[in-house]
């Protein structure tokens, strides 16, 4: 059938999702069939990153894996609303394409591979029976931080238009608590979003991950510091966890300068680690 | 309902897109609409914009699509439009993706059965449906979203950055830009990392400093007597050229011209062509902008291209309306309603 955008249930929510089948126009990955499931990142993260998943998919789907995109409920193409979305019903979706991956490919094994919020999404999500194979590419590591950045987003933006902050932080965090929404770069936030986000914290819910996985740590230039918050969650994920870098001239998230399709330090990562997974 | 689509390009490749149905069917020979990405962005668009206009056209009874162009999103073809964003950018602005957008009116026709389309999109989006409409015989009108009237060119850009002298002499105003940034680097260890080992090029630096102390100069010759200055002008002829400024381009802020200048942007001269094919045609034209971007759209093309009085723009079919206090994507309320019922109306209009 080829590579194919279709709608899937979640539920009472469709999805969409786009499935890249296994090409053997790459030296075929010497490892057991799977289908690598990609979690996409928020709000504009996940417009500017599009061309960035999509290549990492190909690239996937030519070394002999299936691969699949999708949009969680009120994100890129799926139904629903984002400000109708919460962090628990992202993870009911990724349970959600998990299954129609299965579905579709026929292959059992799946390994979940997200950046940055996505990524933490994908590490918190249980997609049964057990504890898969995690790729994590910039994950957040902490809800708060995060959450704080989205707030930092508002503020900006209103400078910009505005020359001057009309409010705070802590204003924004009550208007939460009043039941408005914050409007980031035209996507509605919600408190039980902000909520649910501040709620996350990889540290403890990844310590002594069952299965294997793997951290990217992105950085902008050869000599740029590592990630200490990076390198800490993957000693906590315990042994079967491995930290790589990869070096990358432009964020994989924002647009920049250089028209960027691939991030081929990213991929190489992905690849070396997916080649090793059947191996003791 | 939405359904996942996919048709083909004039080039044979398969374009991806979304296709929003009224619940209630589509009326016969109705009106449909093909609303375009501005290109960069995937086809949901920033904020999900066009996933929110098509959903409220269908919710009135509109068929509604919106797609990838090619190599762009889920669609085939080459990836790449050129090294820098500002290629893909002139790529979209010269009419790049005209063909897509034609093979997504003809497949909306087919598929739903419509009598007429209505075009639009945001900036790349919106040229994007002028150049196509020449192509489409059922296009009654379009809705024009800040619409790009310059030209970005990285390969000017560079081209100047590459060429100092050039660079500066026309552009004397930049030389405080210039210095400034060498300055930022003196905090920059990588700067002098490079700077020890040969790897920088600091022509550029060098040449901002004669141009400004050419300025400097040409402040103080003419309190000289004349044989002096004539003597002092000789001697420095060949250290010190006369800096000859680039003429501003007429009808637009001194600023303005300035800032885009900078920016590597021209005016581009095919966007009044295409808009007088289209009025040629008898197609309507809804021009919406937001506050941020009016004066670029008003200096390099509204001053000249929409001339005269409004009457008679609207007697043709032209309305231009600007969003107070917005920004480009019209990620803000009010103009994110102010965007929907531009779109509203046009499609009204047609149906």
């Amino acid at each position: 059938m080829g590579d194919r955008g279709e709608f899937f249930p979640s539920g009472p929510r469709r999805l969409y999702g786009f499935l890249h089948e296994p090409r053997a126009t790459e030296a075929p990955l010497a490892i057991a069939p799977a289908v690598v499931v990609f979690v996409h990142p928020f709000m504009e993260e996940r417009q500017d990153a599009h061309p960035f998943l999509r290549s990492l998919a190909g690239q996937v789907s030519a070394r002999g894996l299936w691969a699949m995109r999708f949009d969680l409920h009120g994100c890129g193409d799926s139904e629903g609303e984002w400000e109708d979305s919460t962090v628990a019903s992202w993870l009911e979706d990724i349970r959600a394409a998990c299954d129609f991956a299965r579905a579709q490919s026929g292959v059992e094994r799946v390994i979940l591979c997200g950046l940055r919020f996505g990524a933490s999404l994908a590490a918190l999500a249980d997609v049964g029976p057990a504890r898969v194979p995690l790729a994590l590419i910039q994950p957040v590591v902490k809800g708060v931080a995060y959450s704080m950045d989205m707030l930092r987003a508002y503020l900006a933006a209103e400078m910009v238009l505005t020359k001057k902050a009309g409010v705070t932080r802590d204003a924004l965090v009550e208007r939460l608590r009043l039941g408005e929404t914050v409007n980031v770069f035209g996507y509605h936030l919600t408190a039980a979003q902000f909520d649910g986000i501040r709620a996350v914290d990889l540290m403890p819910a990844l310590a002594a991950y069952p299965a294997r996985s793997l951290v990217v740590d992105v950085v902008k230039t050869p000599t740029a510091r590592a990630s200490n918050e990076l390198a800490a969650l993957a000693a906590a994920m315990g042994p079967g966890a491995t930290l790589a870098r990869a070096v990358e001239p432009q964020p994989l998230y924002v647009e920049g300068k250089v028209h960027l399709t691939r991030a081929e330090q990213v991929e190489l990562a992905l690849l070396g680690w997916l080649e090793t997974l059947d191996q003791p | 309902m939405e359904k996942a689509v996919r048709f083909t390009n004039e080039k044979g490749h398969t374009l991806h897109g979304i296709l929003h149905l009224p619940d209630e069917g589509v009326a016969t020979r109705g009106t449909g609409l093909v609303w375009l990405s501005a290109g960069q962005k995937v086809r949901q668009g920033a904020w999900r914009m066009n996933v929110a206009v098509a959903r409220r056209l269908a919710a009135v009874g509109i068929p509604t699509l919106r797609f990838d162009y090619r190599g762009i999103g889920d669609s085939e073809g080459e990836v790449r439009h050129g090294e820098m964003v500002m290629d893909l950018y002139g790529f979209i602005q010269s009419g790049g993706f005209r063909g897509d957008a034609v093979a997504a009116g003809q497949f909306l026709t087919a598929e739903t059965g419509v009598k007429s389309l209505v075009l639009g999109g945001l900036c790349g989006g919106a040229i994007t449906g002028l150049f196509a409409a020449t192509a489409l015989p059922n296009v009654y009108g379009h809705v024009v979203v800040d619409l790009p009237v310059t030209i970005s060119s990285s390969a000017r850009q560079r081209y100047l950055e590459n060429h100092a002298a050039e660079l500066l002499r026309s552009r004397p105003g930049e030389t405080d830009t210039v210095i400034a940034l060498y300055l930022k680097k003196l905090t920059d260890a990588d700067a002098w990392r490079r700077l020890l080992s040969g790897q920088s090029d600091y022509s550029l630096l060098l040449e901002a400093a004669r141009i400004k102390s050419r300025a400097q100069l040409d402040r103080v010759l003419p309190r000289l007597p004349a044989g002096a200055r004539a003597g002092v002008e000789r001697l420095l002829r060949g250290v010190l050229p006369p800096v000859e400024p680039e003429a501003p381009p007429a009808q637009v802020d001194a600023a303005l011209a300035a800032q885009m200048q900078v920016a590597g942007e021209v005016k581009n001269d095919l966007v009044e062509e295409v808009f007088q094919q289209v009025l040629a045609r008898g197609q309507r034209v809804r021009f919406i902008n937001s506050s941020s971007y009016h004066p670029t759209f008003m200096g390099y093309f509204g001053n000249t291209a929409l001339r005269g009085d409004e009457a008679r723009w609207r007697a043709r079919g032209v309305e231009l309306s600007v969003v107070p206090e917005t920004n480009h994507i019209f990620s803000l309320e009010h103009s994110q309603r102010a965007l929907f019922e531009a779109v509203e109306a046009m499609v009204a209009q047609a149906a």
